[in-house]
């Protein structure tokens, strides 16, 4: 068989726009539900709803960015540019509250804080008149989700803020600037598309949280998109209004692109940058900044967790928390390995091709995804699903209820934590090392083995740990999507909560972030 | 060998084996397919106790109320479930109307479920029975002045409430009595006077409302009473108690947990025995006691009685009216 025809450059054309097709799948239900006709309800919830949803919706993205933003940023300079006691595990540790699944973070932060919460409850019988309203306004929210996304930020920005452009400095030097000056002028300016698209990653995840703001109860798109599922009856409606995220998220979109294409492109020599190593009063106080920010974004919530796992009336030894925990092993182990090497086929594909611009706009709609509530995309999914079953006449179950199509969508659905690193990732490796190795006659698979590969894989390895992260965490399209009799720690920890019985959701949810904890170490371990 | 690559390997294993095993138990041989938005933990004990009497492969899928029943409508013919269990009457009806069931014709069961309790078209039936009441802390409440869901609008209580989200079905079915009850307008007034008595906006979940109620930021308020039960059993030191809403006049609100068979189920046989099990004393003190819930059986007994005079209305009306109690909900303002 002649198999010459994969490599002719019509069927990588082929190979990257059925990759961007099937990236914009789930997608497209949002949109055709508007061409059934505007739901009768629509009235109403303009009328009663909508003005306060859409406030709050955009009040939230803004302000969970900025203060994401702040936090990554301000932890990314100083872990990149100090060494204090303690840096070494933090510079990890602080990628943790990832690991942390949304409502447990909420629960603890009101179980705490709030007018019935341990601290208040504490000072009213020491005969302090504390009424402190944790719920009212934005505040709390803004700082939990603040809190819960930093990482993010952080974790994209501290290589760019590791790095200094030695030309660049002296020259700038010579002209008098001092090291927080050139800072400013220099190696900000650089990072700053780093930092954008991680505060984007946040401002996502805020977009598509449902977990915070319910727990919250503050009305949000999210919150309505389930509401017009579960109170109006109408999925219709739900997609409709779900497309209105589908139209912020391409507007963040919008926004990256001008960033990154207002910015020059670096091409003067980097060199990684000499740290500081703080003596005295100025390490413990920096140490003291990072570990109370690492504590309540972390330990605190970690320490909580532990205790009611303790007290409650789950056990470990329990034999169904073992085939629950292999099952979001693999769960989340599938759609890595999906991700990665779909995302590494398709970046290789279209730099081949050096594609254009149609080409780079569409395949930015297969991002979309991760801003788009997982019940949403989980049914619309399930819709073609059953379709193509009754079509070709599969037995039921066949696809809608198949371990392989649930990895399959939750890799659509995260398929920019694999992008992403990726297409940065080959953005950074000069294309006159490329050109020098095809001069030298290197085929494309050789290419790849040897040159890109090696290169990529730190940022590879470090983005897989985020990716497992996300998808063992992920509860609505894995709830909807999976197999008779298969569960998840995810769903097991949403199930007992359900009732109310948080102790006993405390060991699932226990189990997630000790898997996810174990998945950063790994995947951050050789970064060190 | 290094021990990552060793880790690697055996995680992949793992990965693999997992996913195989799951694949092939798709294929087993199944005798009777629940779809159910009653959690695992709480179902578990009931197909347990069938397999006692009965040789009968149980599969269970649970999912939330909606994608449920949404799964069931595309599915269509095709569909594996049998049967639709979910823990309120609003989602029941919305199936039946949807024509996702086929009539019952269940046989004489030891526990005979009252017809207000089941589909007038005999498509579904009650199975367990769930109050929602009034909890109030007596440090700050006066348990004489309290009588009414209705009451709890009245200015005397401006500030003293405290309500669980509008968005929680608990509170949509108890909007839909209201609606049968009162009609629309003075149910409006309800919620109008409800939402200027907050204390502080709803919360998220009855817990939560327990808890306000015992520290004193709230008198009063809303919640299932499995819930309340719960907490003092873990909280023995709480002062919060419940009130059994409306004694004088229509009863104190109650919705059930249900089941219906499937319009194309393919086990209709086994389906009607595992109702009928579910139906019985030995499956009814299950209920009972699984989730301090009250069973279909107490309602009957003479003996056993429940401790409160539970609303009679037909709880079909759950569904019909439900719509229109959570367009008033939210016109009124109540999150």
């Amino acid at each position: 068989m002649n198999f010459s025809f994969i490599s002719s450059p019509k069927a990588k054309k082929i190979g990257v726009w059925g990759l961007i097709a099937l990236g914009v799948l789930p997608q497209l239900p949002l949109i055709f539900s508007w061409f059934l006709g505007v739901d009768s309800n629509w009235n109403h919830i303009a009328e009663h709803l909508l003005p306060k949803l859409l406030l709050n919706t955009l009040g939230l993205v803004m302000l969970v960015g900025l203060g994401a933003g702040l936090i990554g940023a301000l932890l990314a300079y100083i872990m990149s540019h100090y060494r204090f006691p303690g840096h070494r595990w933090l510079n990890w540790a602080l990628l943790l509250p990832l690991a942390i699944p949304a409502y447990v973070m909420a629960f603890v932060f009101l179980g705490w804080l709030d007018y019935s919460g341990l601290i208040q409850t504490q000072l009213r019988a020491w005969g302090f008149d504390v009424t402190w309203d944790a719920r009212q306004g934005y505040s709390s929210l803004v700082i939990v989700l603040s809190l819960m996304f930093f990482p993010y930020v952080y974790g994209v920005l501290k290589p760019n803020f590791e790095r200094t452009y030695p030309e660049m400095d002296i020259q700038a030097a010579a002209l008098g600037a001092g090291p927080w000056r050139r800072f400013w002028r220099i190696q900000f300016p650089l990072a700053f598309p780093s930092l954008f698209l991680g505060m984007m990653l946040v401002m996502m995840e805020t977009l598509a949280d449902y977990g915070t703001v319910s727990i919250f109860n503050t009305p949000t798109l999210t919150t309505a998109i389930v509401s017009a599922w579960q109170d109006f009856y109408s999925l219709k409606l739900a997609m409709q209004l779900a497309s209105l995220i589908l139209l912020v998220a391409w507007a963040l979109f919008m926004v990256d692109h001008w960033v990154k294409v207002s910015r020059p492109r670096v091409l003067n020599k980097w060199q990684k940058i000499t740290p500081k190593t703080l003596k005295g009063y100025q390490a413990w106080s920096v140490f003291g900044l990072v570990f109370f920010i690492f504590s309540i974004s972390f330990l605190l919530p970690f320490i909580q967790l532990l205790y009611w796992a303790i007290t409650s009336d789950q056990s470990f030894t329990d034999s169904k928390y073992w085939s629950l925990t292999i099952n979001t092993l693999g769960l989340g182990l599938g759609a890595m390995i999906v991700i990665l090497s779909v995302a590494l086929i398709f970046e290789l594909l279209k730099k081949e091709l050096q594609a254009g611009r149609w080409m780079q706009r569409f395949s930015q709609l297969t991002l979309m995804g991760y801003a788009l509530p997982g019940n949403v995309i989980a049914i619309g999914v399930l819709g073609i699903l059953i379709g193509l079953e009754n079509q070709f006449s599969l037995s039921s179950g066949w696809l809608s209820q198949s371990i392989w199509v649930l990895i399959l969508v939750l890799s659509l659905r995260f398929f920019i934590l694999g992008q992403g690193p990726v297409s940065n990732g080959l953005r950074q490796i000069s294309p006159q090392m490329i050109q020098s190795a095809k001069s030298l006659g290197a085929s494309p698979l050789r290419l790849s083995t040897s040159l890109y590969l090696p290169l990529l894989k730190p940022g590879l390895v470090a983005s897989s740990g985020l990716i497992f992260l996300e998808v063992m965490k992920e509860l609505p399209a894995t709830y909807i999507l999976r197999p008779f009799d298969w569960s998840a720690l995810s769903i097991y920890t949403y199930e007992l909560s359900l009732e109310g019985n948080y102790e006993g959701a405390a060991l699932p949810a226990l189990l997630l972030v000790l898997l996810g904890m174990l998945a950063l170490w790994v995947s951050q371990r050789r970064r060190r | 060998m290094s021990l990552k690559s060793i880790f690697k390997q055996s995680s992949l294993l793992i990965a693999a084996l997992s996913l195989t095993a799951n694949t092939t138990l798709l294929q087993a041989s199944d005798d009777l397919v629940i779809y159910s938005s009653r959690t695992a933990n709480l179902i578990q004990p009931l197909i347990d106790g069938f397999k006692k009497h009965h040789n009968i492969n149980v599969k269970l899928m649970t999912g939330k109320d909606e994608a449920l029943i949404e799964r069931l409508k595309m599915e269509g013919r095709n569909s594996p479930a049998d049967l639709l269990m979910t823990v309120d009457a609003g989602n029941l009806g919305l199936a039946a109307e949807k024509g996702l069931f086929q009539p019952l014709n269940l046989a004489t069961t030891e526990v005979m479920v009252p017809a207000h309790l089941q589909d007038s078209n005999g498509l579904w039936t009650g199975l367990s029975l769930r109050a929602r009441t009034l909890i109030y802390n007596p440090k700050l409440v006066d348990a004489n002045t309290l009588t009414s869901y209705e009451d709890l609008a009245n200015p005397n209580w401006k500030g003293k409430l405290c309500l669980r989200t509008s968005k929680k079905v608990y509170n949509k079915s108890l909007a839909a009595s209201f609606v049968a009850h009162h009609g629309e307008q003075k149910t409006q007034e309800i919620f109008k006077g409800w939402v200027n008595n907050l204390a502080t906006k709803p919360f998220a979940k009855d817990s939560e409302v327990i808890k306000a109620v015992n520290s004193g930021q709230c008198a009063v308020g809303i919640v299932n009473t499995y819930y309340v039960y719960r907490h003092q059993s873990k909280n023995p030191q709480s002062v919060a108690k419940l009130f059994w809403a409306n004694q004088a006049t229509t009863g104190t609100h109650i919705n059930i947990s249900g089941a219906g068979i499937t319009k194309h189920a393919k086990n209709i046989d086994n389906a009607k025995l595992f109702l009928t099990y579910l139906l019985s004393n030995e499956a009814q003190k299950i209920f009972a006691d699984l989730n301090h819930e009250f069973s279909i059986a107490q309602l009957l007994s003479e003996t056993d009685t429940l401790p409160f005079k539970a609303d009679n209305l037909p709880i079909t009306k759950l569904h019909t009216e439900q719509l229109k109690g959570v367009k008033l909900m939210q016109i009124a303002g109540y999150e």
